[in-house]
């Protein structure tokens, strides 16, 4: 018998009987616990010059009274001009006034709004402390959401394109999938977004595949954001403070990937006294620490751990006490400030994922850690210096008898990056700066004891970037934004690099030494975005960009997998490049209550990379001679509704979307569609506050289902049978819907007891479709005529979890 | 072998973790596909020991089709060796389709064999030509094979474990194995692997296969047993290690790989299956070198 096949019948058995038992013990659960915190410290003002059309500039701080943390997005209105901005993300705003007494309102939802008269004959420097305005606190979550509200007209003015941001109070009232709150899951229900498959924490923006999206956890990269397989992402929602997702236009600080930018930002600089939150839920449990050591330091600790396996031990089988399944999160992160002018901030990450039993072991996991420093040269020109580490590694180790092995594997970058932002004026912003970074990408070294070490080639690159960017405000009207991005990729020695013949057969090779640069790459990315406000609360825009990718996942599976070897361009493999315009009309209503938009894209991509039928990915030291390159393209119309105050909040989206490539050597050259291609996405997520003790939700989802094979023919060969295809991707799986219920229950709402506790009951898929994950065949039939199998993931999945605060 | 074993077996195994916190359910659908337009399918493995080499020649049909595919009969079917030998093969009388050399026959390693086949697939009143070439590798001797008796996971089996000398150059193997009369001959039952990891090293023992005790066949359940193999103490294994060309192993693997459909974590999108033969026509002609070796599985101690 084959190994193979034995481990596909026969431990599957023998794994799902000890599994069903596991089940049980796995159902259901988690999250919604605090956060709250902001950016850093102010630019503190200097002496400001008057500037020629006799205006003078306010500007200042604003920040929670008890907390003293900045406030973002506080909007800042002066009375008598009907003219007003709001704080950035380190509270900081600034006006340009011409002299005179005013009223200034400043308000910021949650807090009790000043109003206060203002004499202005000279540039000043005026800070405000908003007190919590408790009577308005409808919901613990509430608060939360509130903080990060963006500025409240932005979706209309900013020039950036494709941007979705969601807040953690959002997130968090979302119902989830095992209750384990996440962001990814959460962003997956935004217009032109979807997941890869059901339940996967991989996602594709409009289109594109999962490698294409950039993740960041507080600038660093994080590879693999999934546990269990991509079931669970690896942000732990406690200590996460907001989340933005860029679908294509991405700010010129950034580059590297062709889809998307995940930006994920961690909690920061909280100064008051210790407080914390958790959850217990029934596959993790979660404690979240933050608090502060004097009033420059603050520090948050945060942990997450699953716990399943922990009910395996008292197991009466011996081998199932052997066995472990489980993952774990650790955060950490301190932050000092040294003056108004300096902070410091130091940020960890660890996170692992362990499958092991007598006989077998796999762990993968990601470990990031960096250190950032900002600084304020003065009021109109800060920088953030930052160094990152990040690495993403994987081991599997057989320990049965005859065949022992062990396969390690893993990437590792360093990363260096220096960013500038400087106001010239008030009607322009330029943000520059440079980024370096040293990818290893070390795909696998097998030992094993009878035998020689096995291993293929580490790969050095090495990625930079210096980019300018910026902002202007033409006139009332018209705001354009406009940069450029050198990108710029080295090959480093030491390295074997192999020749193809048109068969993609290796003919010949040549050696470099270590530290030899043997290869270059340059890329000019150029991105414009053009805002034109109609009206106050209307605006159309439009934007070019243009992104490369010069590193790419050898994954072609359709849910993804831990085992993500990453390898880089090189002479054989060009970068991949997008090209994007995007045309979008925004309107708010009922003083931005509503904020409605449509928006239009096209985006061409050349150099794209698919791989060879069959390619054999894995260990493998001729992996370019699998690749293949074409073209591909994707276009679509998303609108968006969304209704973010009041009792009832939510959003409603649809998206209509064709995502296709063109590779010569594949599917014979003909078009065919992205395995992420879907043409219709509905995406509902309401929520709705009865009172401040209950609080439902609701989320449906729909799309046309994912492009597949299906066999049109067969042949025999000794009494089995093969399928032949007719193309690629020439069918759809029966379209996919869902709908997940949560309601949130607080026992007993009083914001000064010290421990506040909250349940949330939770249903995924509350209706029981039957989502096809996989389609298998099975000829062991009666007749001996093969039949299709379906494969769906999730039933009904009820969960609950118990969130505190204190 | 064993690191392409093992690198497939760990992903299963992992798998099959997986399969733990997830409960999904499977159930029997019905897809409405087109069926294709018929191919003629052409297989045939040469070997080089002296017997009636075979061919069979067959017509694919819509995947679901509640028939067995058509048999070809009545094709001109010759194997030519690179000195110019030719051997023609006849269709068997009772079985339609199979051809058969009519003198006993052997490859030789090192050289090359071309397969013809000459038939109207079409019917269009004009014969078509399909042919392909295969490379007779080198032969790799097994020394012996010996059989322990581990237990894993709660579980008893017999582990089959090889001793031979990897060959210098780039080499590719299936096994294919016999317990007491049965033969395991179906593709998906061969073991597959290349020699990534052992290139030219002693292979010390390293495990072909863990064969479940037939003592244990009830724990698992009738579908799985299925597709197992179970031995008792007593039973004798004899195993044909076969050297195969690079593209002969390839069309196994790939043939393992698709017959069972989709695969989510560690497959590819789904492909057909490659071919050596011209002309639209599908299917392989290979050869392998063949050597044997057999023993009894023990009493468990």
């Amino acid at each position: 018998m084959k190994l193979d096949h034995f481990f596909q019948k026969g431990f599957h058995s023998l794994l799902f009987r000890t599994s069903t038992r596991i089940c049980m013990l796995l159902f259901v659960c988690s999250s919604i616990a605090m956060a709250k915190s902001n950016p850093y410290a102010t630019p503190s003002a200097a002496d400001n010059p008057v500037n020629p059309e006799n205006k003078y500039k306010v500007s200042g701080t604003i920040r929670d009274l008890k907390t003293k943390e900045p406030l973002l997005s506080v909007s800042v209105n002066v009375k008598e001009l009907k003219k007003g901005t709001s704080t950035d993300e380190n509270g900081a705003y600034s006006l340009s006034l011409p002299k005179g007494t005013y009223t200034f309102v400043v308000s910021y939802i949650g807090y009790k709004t000043i109003t206060t008269r203002v004499m202005i004959s000279a540039a000043m420097k005026r800070d405000f402390n908003l007190d919590m305005d408790t009577l308005l606190m409808k919901e613990v979550v509430v608060e939360e959401s509130v903080v990060f509200k963006e500025k409240k007209d932005e979706t209309v003015t900013r020039t950036i394109m494709g941007v979705d941001k969601l807040s953690i109070g959002e997130i968090k009232k979302m119902p989830a999938l095992m209750g384990e709150v996440d962001v990814i899951k959460a962003i997956q229900l935004l217009p032109g977004v979807q997941p890869t498959s059901e339940g996967s924490s991989g996602f594709s923006v409009r289109g594109g595949s999962a490698d294409q999206n950039l993740i960041l956890l507080d600038q660093s990269t994080v590879y693999n954001a999934g546990h269990m397989f991509g079931f669970f992402s690896v942000f732990n929602n406690d200590i996460v403070d907001k989340v933005q997702l860029y679908k294509g236009d991405l700010p010129m600080m950034y580059g590297g990937r062709l889809s998307s930018l995940l930006d994920v930002q961690l909690k920061d600089d909280y100064t008051g006294k210790l407080r914390g939150s958790g959850g217990l839920g029934l596959i993790s449990s979660r404690l979240m620490l933050e608090g502060s050591l004097g009033d420059k330091t603050s520090w948050v600790l945060s942990g997450r751990r699953s716990y399943a396996d922990l009910f395996l031990k008292l197991s009466s089988d011996k081998s199932m006490r052997e066995s472990s399944i489980y993952f774990y999160d650790l955060n950490a992160k301190m932050t000092h400030r040294f003056s108004a002018f300096d902070k410091l901030s130091m940020n960890l990450y660890m996170g692992n994922d362990n499958f092991g039993s007598s006989i077998a072991r796999f762990s993968y996991g990601n470990k990031v850690g960096s250190l950032n420093w900002k600084h304020v040269y003065h009021e109109n020109l800060y920088s953030n210096l930052s160094l990152h580490l990040t690495d993403y590694h994987f081991l599997l180790q057989s320990d049965m008898e005859n065949a022992k092995a062990k396969w390690v594997s893993n990437i590792t970058d360093l990363t260096v990056r220096w960013d500038f932002t400087r106001s010239v004026n008030s009607n322009l912003v330029l943000s520059y700066g440079a980024t370096s970074t040293l990818h290893r990408f070390n795909p696998g070294l097998i030992t094993q004891p009878d035998y020689d070490d096995f291993r293929v080639p580490a790969n050095n690159t090495l990625e930079h970037s210096l980019y300018l960017s910026a902002e202007q405000e033409v006139n009332d009207k018209l705001t354009v934004r406009y940069g450029l991005r050198w990108g710029f990729f080295q090959n480093m020695g030491s390295a074997t690099v192999y020749t193809y013949n048109k068969n993609y057969e290796a003919i010949d090779s040549t050696r470099y030494g270590a530290g030899k640069i043997y290869n270059t790459y340059h890329a000019l990315e150029p991105r414009v975005g053009v805002v034109y406000k109609l009206t106050d609360q209307s605006s159309v825009k439009a934007n070019y960009t243009r992104n490369t990718q010069f590193i790419q996942l050898a994954n072609n599976s359709s849910s993804g997998s831990p085992l993500d070897l990453w390898f880089p361009a090189n002479p054989n493999i060009k970068p991949q490049a997008m090209d994007m315009v995007s045309a979008g009309y925004f309107q708010n209503f009922n003083k931005n209550a509503i904020e409605a938009s449509v928006e239009v894209y096209y985006k061409k991509m050349s150099h794209l990379i698919d791989f060879a039928d069959h390619a054999q990915l894995m260990l493998n030291k001729k992996l370019d001679g699998e690749i293949r390159v074409g073209n591909g393209k994707a276009y679509g119309v998303e609108l968006m509704v969304r209704k973010n105050t009041g009792a009832l909040t939510g959003f409603i989206n649809y998206t209509l979307s064709r995502s296709e490539r063109t590779i010569p050597e594949i599917n014979n050259g003909k078009t065919y569609l992205s395995p992420f291609d879907k043409t219709h996405s509905i995406n509902v997520s309401v929520s709705y506050a009865l009172s401040k003790k209950w609080n439902f939700s609701a989320a449906w989802v729909y799309s046309t289902g994912n492009p597949t094979s299906y066999p049109t023919g067969r042949f025999e060969i000794g009494g089995e049978y093969f399928p032949v295809y007719s193309g690629r991707n020439e069918y759809r799986r029966t379209d996919y819907h869902r709908l997940d219920l949560s309601v949130n229950y607080v026992p007993k709402h009083d914001t000064k007891r010290f421990w506040t506790g909250e349940w949330n009951f939770s249903v995924y898929n509350a209706y029981g479709q039957k989502n096809p994950w996989i389609i298998t065949y099975d000829q062991d039939t009666p007749t001996g005529i093969p039949e299709a199998n379906m494969t769906y993931l999730f039933g009904m999945v009820p969960s609950i979890t118990y969130n505190f605060k204190f | 072998m064993l690191q392409h074993n093992l690198q497939r077996f760990l992903v299963k195994t992992a798998a099959s973790f997986l399969a733990v916190c997830m409960c999904g359910c499977t159930e029997t659908i019905e897809l409405d596909t087109d069926n294709a337009k018929p191919v003629i399918v052409i297989y045939g493995v040469l070997t080089d020991l002296p017997s009636y080499q075979e061919i069979e020649i067959s017509s694919s049909t819509g995947y679901f089709d509640n028939q067995p595919n058509p048999r070809i009969s009545d094709a001109l079917v010759s194997i030519t060796s690179e000195d110019g030998t030719e051997y023609t093969l006849t269709e068997v009388d009772t079985v339609p389709g199979l051809y058969r050399t009519s003198v006993l026959m052997s490859g030789t390693p090192g050289k090359r064999y071309t397969l013809t086949v000459k038939t109207d697939f079409d019917g269009d009143g004009v014969g078509e030509t399909y042919s392909a070439e295969a490379k007779m590798e080198q032969k790799i001797d097994l020394d012996s094979i010996t059989i322990t008796t581990p237990e894993m996971m709660g579980y008893k089996f017999f582990s089959i474990n090889m001793y031979a000398m990897d060959v210098p150059d780039k080499s590719y193997y299936f096994i294919r194995y016999q317990v007491n009369d049965s033969v395991y001959n179906k593709i998906s039952r061969y073991i597959v692997f290349d020699d990534m990891g052992i290139e030219e090293q002693y292979i010390n023992g390293a495990s072909i296969g863990y064969f479940p005790d037939r003592k244990e066949k009830d724990r698992f359940t009738e579908e799985d047993a299925q597709h197992m193999t179970f031995i008792k103490p007593g039973d004798t294994i004899r195993i044909q290690l076969c050297s195969i060309s690079k593209g002969y192993y390839n069309f196994l693997l790939q043939c393992q790989k698709e017959i069972a459909g989709e695969n989510p974590f560690f497959g590819g999108p789904l492909s057909n299956v490659t071919t050596n033969l011209s002309n639209g026509a599908i299917g392989y002609f290979a050869a392998r070198t063949i050597s044997e070796k057999q023993h009894v599985a023990p009493v468990r101690k």
